[in-house]
């Protein structure tokens, strides 16, 4: 009996032995995460806080102990950048990754707000439950720095192009002989002069509306446009350029596609960017326009050219702001581009609702500029802002 | 301070370790402690002076869980100034918690 005895208290001590341990390994990593430089917090799968940092504190003018077992629903108010309500559960418990980060949401505590990326991880403690350990990094400077950048570039943008218009006025008068007949140097210097003031007026237009898109301020007046019908234009406006370098120019347009809802002006600016684009950087063949509708109810435009195409190594840099591919494709004063009418066309694409991307099966095998459009009016009114 | 805080995190602490049951009915073994209500730390104690309460609190978690259960109550005591909690120690404590 005795033994048996001293068997439990034996085991009784072992126990508790490891569960000090195990206790003291909890503290260890809480005080690890309670020390990191971003705010971090863990819910439990009733939305209960579990660990609440130091950082969460600051930033949420609340202590830990205060916190620990209240529902963080309460306390973490999250929006967009437009004001719309985020749920925890849009974020946290997220098995698939995509879902379990957002960018630059609006983190409203009870004396300011922040601007914060947030991220999640889903833990899976011994006993078979689940937390979620939450990430918030603050970007509140950066998004303000960002803020003066984007107004710095448009005041200054909106004050060089008035400069700019003159000079171009000025020009086309001299060029036009207003002023007096040119000799033919005189007129070689004029020319020269025009072309570079339209890249510099394209690159500061193409800055402006960059600048207009980050802070939002491009509205789309969305309206139903008969999508074959403006790819006629588009044909006749591109046809004298393309029969100038010997290229063909074709449009292959599925019958079941009609009428799409779009910015018809903003478009015009993706189709001409798209085509464009084809057309100066081919040399030999042509341009195929190919346009679907998708199962999706999407109508996919393609604009297919057999031209200089694009290294594998470089598709990730198109579709990014001053994203010029290697100079070895053409160099800037050939093509006249910014490197940032992509940027601006997925923007345009993504805003109306659609999707944009591009292939290739490398240098000089040609290249393929893709977008969707929608078919059906979208859900939202009819003018809406890009975010 | 009160005497019953000191009490509350003691069992508080070891609830971390052996569960919020176990941690509660040690406590009440010793007839000293009552639990008022389902708050852990909502304690009353009766008929016995701090420092016999403690010494008797110990000791009920040493008996089932030996020395390193003792060490456990020195680090929760040891939280506290010395000048707020040296009236409530049992001798059998104070030498040990005092030698930080």
């Amino acid at each position: 009996m005795e033994n048996k005895t001293d068997l439990t208290k034996s085991l009784a001590e072992e126990i508790y032995k490891q569960n000090l341990e195990l206790l003291e390994q909890r503290r260890r990593v809480e005080q690890l995460l309670y020390s990191v430089s971003e705010s971090v917090f863990a819910i439990n799968d009733k939305y209960n806080f579990t660990l609440f940092n130091h950082i969460s504190e600051q930033m949420l003018s609340k202590k830990r102990d205060e916190v620990i077992g209240t529902n963080a629903k309460q306390l973490i108010i999250l929006e967009t950048d437009k004001g719309e309500p985020i749920q925890l559960e849009q974020f946290c418990f997220q098995t698939d990754l995509s879902k379990a980060e957002m960018e630059a949401v609006v983190l409203h505590s009870t004396d300011r707000s922040y601007y914060i990326n947030v991220k999640s991880a889903i833990i899976e403690i011994a006993d078979g439950t689940k937390e979620c350990l939450v990430t918030m990094t603050d970007i509140t400077h950066e998004k303000e720095l960002e803020k003066t950048k984007n107004d710095f570039v448009s005041v200054t943008s909106h004050e060089l192009r008035t400069p700019m218009t003159i000079i171009k006025s000025y020009l086309w008068m001299l060029q036009n002989e207003k002023g007096g007949p040119l000799s033919d140097k005189q007129k070689e210097y004029v020319e020269k002069a025009v072309r570079g003031t339209e890249r510099m007026l394209n690159l500061i237009n193409d800055t402006l509306n960059i600048s207009r898109i980050e802070q939002g301020r491009i509205e789309f007046h969305i309206e139903k446009v008969n999508y074959p019908e403006l790819l006629g234009e588009l044909e006749a406006e591109f046809k004298v350029k393309t029969d100038e370098r010997n290229l063909y120019l074709k449009m292959e347009i599925d019958p079941k596609v009609s009428d799409v809802w779009v910015d018809r002006n903003k478009l015009r600016e993706i189709l001409t960017n798209f085509v464009g684009n084809s057309v100066k950087f081919t040399k030999m063949g042509g341009i195929t326009v190919k346009v679907e509708m998708q199962d999706d109810g999407m109508v996919k435009s393609s604009v297919i050219d057999t031209g200089k195409g694009i290294a594998k190594e470089d598709m990730a840099k198109l579709f990014h702001k001053f994203s010029r591919l290697d100079n070895s494709y053409q160099t800037v004063a050939e093509s006249g581009g910014t490197g940032l009418g992509l940027f601006i066309v997925k923007s345009l694409v993504e805003a109306m609702g659609g999707a944009a991307g591009a292939f290739s099966d490398g240098v000089d095998r040609g290249s393929t500029f893709w977008f969707t459009l929608r078919s059906q009016p979208p859900e939202t009114k009819a003018v809406s802002s890009i975010a | 301070m009160q005497p019953e805080k000191l009490v509350a995190d003691i069992i508080k602490e070891q609830s971390l370790i052996i569960g919020e049951s176990l941690a509660k009915s040690r406590a009440e073994s010793t007839g000293i402690i009552k639990f008022k209500s389902s708050n852990i730390e909502d304690i009353s104690i009766s008929n016995g002076s701090p420092s016999e309460t403690i010494e008797k609190v110990v000791q009920s978690y040493e008996q089932v869980f030996g020395q390193a259960s003792v060490e456990v109550c020195i680090s929760v005591i040891r939280r506290f100034p010395a000048d707020d909690v040296n009236m409530f120690l049992p001798e059998s404590l104070k030498s040990r918690v005092l030698a930080r």
